[in-house]
């Protein structure tokens, strides 16, 4: 492979990651409340407003049933409206970030629906206010399961922001197909696969070394 | 003298209280408890015991406000935890410590860590929360400060989560079946770690359970709770000596043999064939139970007593037998032993006959 063909797929995993850790980001900012809020919020829960869970549910779930590439064609208003442009890859963090938002939200109230709800007595039994049950609660204990969904999201960004490509988005998606596929360079196209199996497996690595330190429920000390 | 007049105003008093949980889409309306009068004075160490589903859990968390009534009233130190507005039952709570069947313990924090959540929710500031360490040794766990729950085994969760209760310095500590998931020893050191506690800090403490051993060794007085209602209560002797309903029996018997062995209920018969024995099921209690009754008995009126089964021990620091006697069935014997034996206090009771 030539030296400018592997400053390509340099550049292209910069790109890559700048997509998926700037989405990875901002969808988790909006993200995690977001599956706080359902968590908390039926009738009888912390923060009753089951109106409310009901229609942000909806919402959730039918921006994850939207296929993500029709997704980024159908939103191409907004994003040129918040990047100031629809192509490249400043333009493909907003798709990104919209679908990384239901997707978080999901498995963060997986996990916060995961911790006893004894723990949730208990503290209401010692005066804690909804607010610091979540604060000293539900985050704290919910942590391991938290960071391991969020593990889960990036490796599902990592597979989405390939789509982007298809839009002018950057990364390594998109020079896999335009090089791998149009110009039909199996060596551009193995290395790519390579690099983002490389990607995958770090970022697993990472979540599940981080997750299983936050742990304590496992003798391991 | 017997502690069943009230030594001083009730700290905690229950007022005609009942519990209506409204039916919802697939159940009806259930009445978890329903006219409950319940007081507890200052200082004491009251049992609630009931089988599973009687309401236990309703009531005890109508004293820390986690239920409210549907009527009446519970007053926890002349106030109505009901009736205070949002935020103020949380200044309530904190002066009511709770502990759990399961412990409840944050597993993502240590020992102390966890005894500090309740002064963290309080806001109480740093130095003020270092200063609580010594409640680790109170509970004797001064070695397992930085300890993870997952660290500690199930008595030693327990003493975190009691150390965890007393954080605030309560006036009041509820225990939720606080031993039902330890094993017996650990259950029994548990139960001595809640006494010296009342003791040393004149701290109330309620307690629910479903095991009469539980009352036996740790109440002063006791309610008996059966389907939402409390139908028997009294100092835990007056209740262990002299129970009249049939649950509260049943709960006595169950730990002080006063529920005749299986071997023997087989053998009993109400009718009397030639040669029978009586049976007697014979309580002894007050001053009496360390007399030699029996003797006494078998002396004055000439019969032989013969012992079937039988427990002597001590409940509420007063000695306490339960006996399953045998003696002749003719009928004016019979009668005389009853007669003497009831003479002295004691409860004899006529079971059947047995050849």
């Amino acid at each position: 492979m030539s030296p400018e063909l592997l400053q390509l797929i340099a550049w292209s995993t910069v790109d890559t990651l700048v997509m998926v850790g700037l989405s990875g980001l901002f969808g988790t900012l909006v993200g995690l409340p977001l599956g706080i809020f359902l968590a908390t919020s039926r009738s009888n829960e912390l923060f009753p407003a089951p109106a409310t869970n009901r229609i942000l549910g909806l919402v959730v779930n039918a921006t994850r049933s939207t296929p993500f590439i029709i997704l980024v064609v159908a939103i191409v208003p907004l994003t040129r409206f918040i990047a100031g442009t629809s192509i490249g890859t400043r333009a493909a963090v907003v798709p990104l970030t919209i679908a990384a938002i239901p997707f978080i939200a999901r498995v963060v109230e997986a996990a916060i629906r995961e911790v006893d709800q004894g723990l949730v007595e208990a503290a209401r039994a010692f005066g804690a206010s909804p607010l610091q049950i979540v604060q000293k609660v539900l985050l704290p204990e919910a942590m391991p399961a938290v960071t391991l969904a969020l593990t889960l999201t990036i490796v599902s960004l990592l597979g989405f922001s390939a789509m982007v490509g298809a839009v002018g988005g950057g990364g390594l998606g998109d020079l896999g197909i335009r090089y791998g596929y149009q110009r039909f360079m199996p060596e551009v196209m193995a290395t790519v696969v390579l690099v983002l199996i490389v990607l995958v497996q770090g970022v697993q690595t990472l979540g599940e070394a981080i997750a299983r330190r936050l742990d304590k429920r496992t003798r391991n000390s | 003298m017997l502690p069943s007049d009230l030594p001083s105003r009730p700290l905690i008093a229950f007022a005609n209280v009942g519990k209506v949980y409204p039916a919802r889409d697939n159940s009806a309306e259930v009445v978890a408890l329903d006219d409950i009068n319940l007081q507890v004075p200052e200082g004491a160490i009251v049992g609630v015991i009931g089988r599973s589903g009687a309401g236990k859990s309703t009531l005890i968390r109508l004293i820390n406000g986690l239920e409210r009534p549907s009527h009446g009233q519970v007053l926890v130190n002349g106030t109505d935890i009901a009736a205070l507005d949002e935020g103020r039952p949380r200044e309530a709570r904190r002066s009511i410590g709770m502990i759990f069947q399961h412990f409840n313990l944050l597993s993502s924090r240590t020992a102390f860590e966890n005894i500090a959540l309740p002064l963290e929710i309080a806001g109480c500031a740093r130095p003020e929360i270092t200063s609580r360490e010594p409640l680790l040794a109170m509970v004797g766990l001064a070695d397992k400060r930085d300890r993870y729950p997952a660290e500690l085994s199930g008595g030693q969760k327990q003493r975190v989560g009691i150390a965890r209760a007393l954080a605030t310095q309560p006036k009041v500590l509820l225990s939720d079946e606080a031993t039902s998931a330890l094993d017996p020893e650990t259950t029994d050191q548990i139960l001595s770690l809640l006494k010296t506690i009342n003791a040393e800090l004149k701290l109330t403490i309620v307690f629910i359970t479903h095991e009469m051993s539980v009352v036996k060794k740790l109440a002063d007085r006791v309610a008996v709770l059966e389907s939402g209602r409390i139908v028997e209560q009294g100092t835990t002797y007056e209740i262990f000596a002299n129970p009249r309903h049939a649950t509260t029996r049943k709960f006595v018997g169950s730990v002080t043999g006063g529920n005749a062995p299986d071997w023997l209920l087989a053998r009993l018969r109400s009718e009397c064939r030639p040669g029978d024995s009586a049976v007697l099921h014979v309580a002894f209690v007050g001053a009496e139970a360390d007399q030699p009754v029996l003797s006494r008995l078998s002396r004055s009126l000439a019969v032989d007593v013969n012992i079937l089964h039988g427990q002597v021990e001590t409940i509420a620091g007063h000695p306490f037998g339960s006996l399953f006697i045998s003696v002749p069935s003719d009928p004016g014997i019979l009668r005389s032993i009853i007669a003497e034996l009831q003479a002295s206090q004691n409860t004899a009771e006529h079971l059947g006959y047995v050849s």
